[in-house]
Parts: structure tokens; C-alpha cells; sequence
């Protein structure tokens, strides 16, 4: 169980990257933390990971404030970072000398992770490139499974089949008791992979949804139809139609578009509160 | 209150230690290069300088008089080759332990670095230790093996070449710690304690500026150095001047015994690596303005 205890940061005095910021994360989900550029995505994740010092509040795993750094906590964590290092020797003697920090650490997942992604064990790490350098990165990270897998924007420098096996391994590496947040704005890359959104925006978090319940009350379609679009609450021009977000008012789920809920997340940020809460309210009148 | 286990264990310290030396380990082989390719270098000058001056001694005398344990010889013996090697030895093996000292943190003068450092699974007490003993405890073994090798090798070389092998018998620490030679004992000491000093300075240093943290130190060592060298000089003058009229002007005894340059250097060594200690527990991925 991750939780978020009004955890507020800022890079400079007067600032706020990060600000009181209240979240419960229980196991067993892909969250994909969405927002543009400078909402704070990458600095809530190195809070996360006990990587930076909140000005207020904190980042609890299971029972511990991820800031003291203790070993049993960082063992249980994994960052893959946007920005990450590997040094230049054999991927044999970066196993040998990483695995043992991680008690759960498989040999046998690593080999696996690493055919999904069609290489081979027999890697030098200097001499790869970035593309490559990050799927033997997540392929490790992976492997160690730890209870907390924390990735900041891991499809950039992926060629295509690189995004396609990532989806396929995520899931497959999916457990009850293993949590994963995926920060990104390439919201396409994650749509069918995650199973709650959040999205954060102006240092603030402005929707915290499961999937189930995003799609229980908004349906997303791609349409030519004009009266269709204007009545939307959303609608994105593109080739073929355009993509829009309704009201779902039928009680029919339809595959999230990400592209559009993060435009309207955007733009509309309390309408969108609204529909919700709407929603619950109505929800509790039932009852 | 975190468990003891959480804080310090040896398992993970030597984890720690394996891992740092396995990531740089081309940094630590370049390191034991430098040394013993500075040490032979200057072993090479030495021994040539030195070679020429025993030959003409062998050709004037028809190397009937020559006996390097004399009375007579024993200052062409000591003082032109074994004490000057000494000395530039000892420069070397001081330049290189605060050398390898302000390397002790360079993997994290970049962002990627200091992640990969504070997501590493093990506390930064255990960090902090494996880096003390591969920079601070390994640069003190690496100089000493270097020195050792150097002067053994050069022994070995010059005894199969020449036959002079015994005016050229290693350099021995001899000259710092031989009883008869006067003041030994107090150059030896302050010879390691400045050592020993220097490198928790360039230590502290690098838990400051990863980057370039020798040029950095040393600048930053040099002006401090010099602002106290001039405070105690002004303060000397005043002491001098008004606080102890009359014909007898002393320093107090406590300034001039070697005891209190020791305690001082043990103890500003002891707070620079405290001070290093906090900063690093203290390291985030971004330094906060």
C-alpha cells in the first residue's frame, strides 16, 4: 500500500512542484500518472522512491516513510527513471552485482524480459544504445520484482516493437501484490495497459479514477457526425472523425481515449470533478 | 526508530564494496596506474641521476674505496638518492590519497548517478563505508603497494644491470622512522597525519562537488588555508605586540609542541569526514537552491 500524505516539494523557496498531494495506492494495479510537461509527474515519482526530501507531508510504503531510505524499503522499490545510467561493463557483471540487493530477484524472469524484447543475456551495457540500454533497464528492474515498480516516461527512445513487447510484459508481470506507476505524456502508449488513471496538473492532482469508473460514466467514440461532436464534452479532430468523450448515459463501456480524457482534464478540470462527484451523489441518493 | 539491521549490516557493506568497484573499476585500475607509473617515473630520474654519480665514483676510485655504509658516503648515500626519493615519494603518495579521496563521490555528480546511488538497496551509512574503505583505507594501500613495488622493482633491476645493487636497495620508509636520525619520529608523524588530513579534506570536498572535486577542493583548500595562515599570523603579531610586554616574547608552548599540530589534525579529520557523512545522508537527486 502506497500512501501520499499531503506531500508537498518545490524546487526553489516559494515554488511548488508538488503540492499536498493526498493518495492512497493499494497493490495490484498499473496506475499511469498522466499530466504535460512540468506538472510534476517525474518529481512526485522521486518522492515516491524516497529519491528527494518533501518540504511537507510524505510518501508511506508499507508502514515506512520512503525518505529514510531504509534498505528493506529501497529493496521493495524499483525506479526507472526517465533519465538513468548504466556502467559500462558486462550485463553478467551488472546482474551479479545488483541481483543481490533484491531478495526476490529472478534469473529466470530476466532471461524472459530480455526475449520479449529479442536480446540476449550477452550484452555489453557501454556499448548499447539508449533505446537498448532502457529494455535491458526495465528488463532488470522487472526481474526484481519489487512491490513497487515506478516508471517515468519508459516508452521514450522505444522504437515500435520495443512499445508493444513493454505493453505485453507489464502485463505479464502483473500481480495482486505488485503495484506499477507509469508516468508519461504519451498517452497512446499506455491506454489499454492501465487500469486507474491519474492526472496531475499544476502541481496538484486533478483526476484519480479506476478505469472501470471512468467508463461507467463517460463513453469515448471517434465520429463524423456533427450533432454527435457538438454535443460532447470533448471532441479531438483527426483523421476519419473525430474523437470524443460523452456522457455515458447507455451503461456501455467503450475503451478509454486517454488523448481526449487528459484534454478535457486540461481544460475542464472541476467539470470534469463534477461528473463525477455527480455520480456519486446520484449514487447515494439510490441507496 | 529504525532496527540496527536497517542501519549497518556487513552483508550489505560488502555488497556495497563489490559493487563500486565493479562499476568503476576502470577508474580504480587507471588510479593504481598513475601511481606506480609516477612513482617508476620518478624512480627512473632518480636512479639515472643517481647511477651516473656511483659510476664516476667507480671509475676514480677503481671501485676499491667505494663502500656505501661508510661514515664518509653516508650523505652522497642518504641525502642525494634515498632521502630525495623518500621525500618525493612521500609528495606522491600524499598528491595521490587525496587524489583517489576526491573521487570517492564522483558517481554521483550526475543526476542519473545520485539515482542510481540512492535507490541502491542499502543504507547510507553501508554507501558511505564502502566508500571509505575503497578511497580512503584502498588509496592508502594502493600508495603503500605502489611504493613498495616501485622500490623493490628498481632494486631488482638495477642489482641485475649494474653493479651497484647495493647503493640502490629499495627506499625504505627508513629515513622517517630510523631512531638515530634526528626528528624522525615527529616527521613521521606529521607526514601522515597531513596525509591523512588532506585526503578527509578532499574526501569532504567530493561529498560536495562530485564534479571536478579536486580542482574544486584544492582552490577552496588553498584560500581557506591561506585566510588562516593570515589570522594566525595577525593574531601572532597581536599576541607578540600587547598581550606580552618585556624582553621575553614567547609563544604560549602549547603552539610550538608537536602534540597540538597531531590532536589538530586528527580532529579537524574527524569532523570533515562527519561533515561529509551528513551531507551525503543528506543527498537528494536535486540540490535544492
Amino acid at each position: 500500500m502506497l500512501t501520499l500524505e499531503n506531500l508537498s516539494f518545490g524546487y526553489h523557496r516559494g515554488q511548488s512542484v508538488v503540492d499536498s498531494i493526498n493518495l492512497t495506492l493499494p497493490p495490484g494495479g498499473i496506475y499511469g500518472l498522466l499530466g504535460p510537461n512540468g506538472a510534476g509527474k517525474s518529481t512526485l515519482l522521486y518522492l515516491i522512491a524516497g529519491a528527494l526530501t518533501p518540504r511537507a507531508g510524505k510518501a508511506v510504503f508499507n508502514g515506512t516513510d520512503t525518505r529514510r531510505r531504509l534498505p528493506s524499503t529501497l529493496s521493495d522499490i524499483f525506479l526507472v527513471s526517465e533519465e538513468f545510467s548504466l556502467p559500462p561493463i558486462s550485463l553478467g557483471e551488472y546482474v551479479r552485482l545488483n541481483a543481490p540487493f533484491y531478495p526476490r530477484f529472478s534469473h529466470e524472469a530476466l532471461r524472459a524480459n530480455l526475449e520479449m524484447f529479442e536480446l540476449t543475456p550477452e550484452l555489453n551495457l557501454g556499448h548499447l544504445s539508449m533505446g537498448l540500454k532502457k529494455k535491458v533497464f526495465m528488463s532488470f528492474a522487472l526481474a526484481c520484482n519489487t512491490s513497487l515498480l515506478l516508471m517515468d516516461e519508459p516508452t521514450n527512445g522505444l522504437d515500435i516493437p520495443g512499445k508493444s513487447a513493454f505493453r505485453k510484459f507489464i502485463a505479464q508481470a502483473m500481480t495482486d501484490d505488485r503495484t506499477v506507476i507509469i508516468s508519461t505524456h504519451q498517452v497512446r502508449d499506455i491506454d489499454r495497459l492501465i487500469d486507474h488513471v491519474i492526472i496531475m496538473n499544476g502541481s496538484q492532482i486533478c483526476l484519480n479514477r479506476p478505469v472501470g469508473e471512468i467508463q461507467k460514466h463517460l463513453k469515448f467514440l471517434t465520429t463524423t457526425d456533427r450533432e454527435t461532436i457538438n454535443s460532447a464534452l470533448c471532441a479531438l479532430p483527426g483523421i476519419g472523425g473525430a474523437a470524443v468523450m460523452l456522457p455515458n448515459t447507455d451503461g456501455n463501456d467503450s475503451e478509454i481515449n486517454l488523448e481526449v480524457l487528459f484534454d478535457f482534464a486540461m481544460k475542464h478540470q472541476s467539470a470534469l470533478n463534477g461528473i463525477f462527484n455527480k455520480a456519486v451523489t446520484q449514487t447515494s441518493n439510490t441507496f | 526508530m529504525a532496527k540496527s539491521s536497517q542501519i549497518f549490516a556487513f552483508s550489505r557493506l560488502k555488497l556495497s564494496i563489490k559493487k563500486e568497484w565493479g562499476e568503476n573499476r576502470r577508474q580504480f585500475l587507471l588510479l593504481i596506474l598513475f601511481i606506480t607509473g609516477a612513482m617508476s617515473i620518478e624512480s627512473f630520474l632518480q636512479i639515472s641521476s643517481a647511477y651516473n654519480k656511483v659510476e664516476y665514483l667507480y671509475m676514480t676510485t677503481g671501485g676499491e674505496n667505494v663502500d656505501f655504509h661508510t661514515a664518509a658516503q653516508q650523505h652522497f648515500f642518504y641525502e642525494r638518492y634515498h632521502y630525495m626519493q623518500h621525500v618525493l615519494f612521500a609528495i606522491i603518495l600524499v598528491s595521490f590519497t587525496a587524489l583517489a579521496a576526491s573521487l570517492a563521490f564522483s558517481s554521483t555528480s550526475t543526476k542519473e548517478g545520485t539515482v542510481r546511488d540512492l535507490t541502491c538497496p542499502a543504507s547510507q551509512t553501508e554507501k558511505f563505508a564502502a566508500r571509505f574503505g575503497l578511497y580512503i583505507v584502498g588509496g592508502w594501500a594502493t600508495a603503500v603497494s605502489a611504493w613498495i613495488f616501485v622500490a623493490f622493482g628498481s632494486y631488482i633491476i638495477m642489482s641485475m644491470l649494474t653493479p651497484y645493487g647495493d647503493f640502490f636497495h629499495p627506499t625504505s620508509v627508513g629515513p622517517l622512522f630510523d631512531a638515530d636520525a634526528p626528528r624522525s619520529a615527529t616527521l613521521a608523524a606529521s607526514t601522515i597525519l597531513t596525509s591523512l588530513f588532506l585526503q578527509s579534506l578532499f574526501f569532504l570536498g567530493s561529498s560536495f562537488w562530485p564534479r571536478n572535486s579536486f580542482i574544486k577542493t584544492f582552490g577552496a583548500g588553498t584560500a581557506l588555508f591561506g585566510s588562516m595562515v593570515l589570522i594566525a599570523v595577525l593574531t601572532t603579531y597581536f599576541c607578540m605586540q600587547f598581550l606580552q610586554p618585556g624582553p621575553d616574547k614567547k609563544l604560549p608552548h602549547f603552539l610550538g609542541c608537536p602534540e597540538t599540530y597531531y590532536m589538530l589534525t586528527l580532529f579537524m579529520s574527524a569532523v570533515n569526514y562527519t561533515l561529509a557523512f551528513i551531507r551525503y545522508r543528506e543527498t537528494d537527486v536535486v540540490r535544492i537552491r
